[in-house]
C-alpha cells in the first residue's frame, strides 16, 4: 500500500528526499492543471509548479496539519497564481456574456429544457471533452474564470474565495453562478454535437 | 417563483444558506420538468469542470515539468 500524504511529509522531516519526490509525482499535474486554467499560460504554470514545491519544502515545518497536506499544497498554488495575476498589468475587464434570453413574458423556459447530462457524464473522461471544457473555461474573462477553478476544481468554500479575491460572498456566487452558465452553454453545445 | 428566477439563483441550491430560498426553489424543481432537466446539466457542468482539469496531461509535458522541478527543488534538498 502507498504511504499517505501524512507519512510523506513526516518522512520528508525527517530528511528523506525521496518522500519529497513521492508528493511531487504525486500532485505535480493537479497543481500544472489549476495553474494552467488559472493563468492560460503553460510556461508560467510550470513556474508555478516549481515556486509551489520549493515553497512547500521550506514552509513544511509549519504544515499544521488542520487540513489535508492536498489542500495546504493547493493553496499556497492558488495564492501564487493570485499574486502572478495581480502584478499583471489590468486590462479592462469584458463582461461576461450569458444568453439570458429563453424564457417566455411570464418567466417560464421558452423550450424544452434538453438533460443531456448522461451523455456528457458518459464522456467524462474522454480527451475531447476535456480538451473543450478546457477551452470553455479559457475563453471566461479572468474573474469569472479564477473563481470557477477555484470553487469547482479546488473546491474552496465561497468564504475562503471571497477573502482570498477581496470580494463578498455574494459577488463569488454571482460571478461563480455566470461562470457556470457560461461552460454549461458551451457544453451543451459540444453534446448537441456528439448526439 | 418562475423558470427565470429559479435558473438565475439555481445556485443556491449548492451553495446557498437561505433556508427559504433552498426550500422555493426545491418545491419549484419538483413540479417543473424543465429547471428539473437546467439543474441536472447544471450539476453535470461542475462535473465536468472538475474532471477538465484533474485530466493527466501528455506525457512529455510531464517529464518536463518533473524534470524542472527536480533541477529547483530537489536538487535545493540533496
Amino acid at each position: 500500500m502507498s504511504p499517505t500524504d501524512l507519512e510523506l511529509v513526516d518522512a520528508t522531516l525527517e530528511g528523506d528526499k525521496s518522500s519529497f519526490e513521492a508528493l511531487v509525482r504525486r500532485h505535480a499535474n493537479g497543481i500544472f492543471g489549476l495553474a494552467r486554467g488559472m493563468l492560460r499560460n503553460e510556461t508560467e504554470a510550470q513556474d508555478v509548479v516549481q515556486d509551489t514545491f520549493l515553497a512547500a519544502f521550506r514552509k513544511l515545518h509549519t504544515f499544521r496539519r488542520e487540513s489535508s497536506f492536498k489542500s495546504w499544497l493547493y493553496r499556497i498554488a492558488s495564492n501564487t497564481c493570485l499574486m502572478r495575476l495581480r502584478s499583471k498589468r489590468r486590462r479592462p475587464e469584458v463582461p461576461l456574456a450569458v444568453r439570458s434570453s429563453g424564457f417566455d413574458e411570464d418567466g417560464h423556459h421558452e423550450r424544452p429544457v434538453v438533460d443531456w447530462s448522461p451523455i456528457s457524464d458518459e464522456r467524462l473522461e474522454t480527451r475531447e471533452l476535456g480538451v473543450h471544457i478546457r477551452a470553455a473555461v479559457d475563453e471566461l474573462p479572468e474573474k469569472y474564470r479564477v473563481v470557477l477553478l477555484l470553487a469547482d476544481y479546488e473546491k474552496r468554500s465561497m468564504k475562503e474565495i471571497a477573502d482570498a479575491l477581496d470580494l463578498t460572498v455574494p459577488n463569488v456566487k454571482t460571478r461563480l453562478h455566470r461562470a457556470r452558465l457560461a461552460v454549461r452553454a458551451s457544453l451543451a453545445t459540444y453534446v448537441a454535437g456528439e448526439r | 417563483m418562475t423558470c427565470s428566477e429559479f435558473v438565475d439563483n439555481a445556485i443556491e441550491l449548492f451553495e446557498g444558506d437561505d433556508v427559504n430560498l433552498h426550500a422555493a426553489l426545491e418545491e419549484h424543481r419538483a413540479s417543473c420538468a424543465d429547471c428539473a432537466a437546467f439543474v441536472n446539466t447544471y450539476e453535470a457542468t461542475v462535473r465536468a469542470s472538475q474532471a477538465a482539469f484533474s485530466a493527466p496531461f501528455p506525457a512529455e509535458l510531464q517529464a518536463q515539468l518533473e524534470s524542472r522541478i527536480r533541477a529547483a527543488v530537489l536538487d535545493e534538498i540533496a
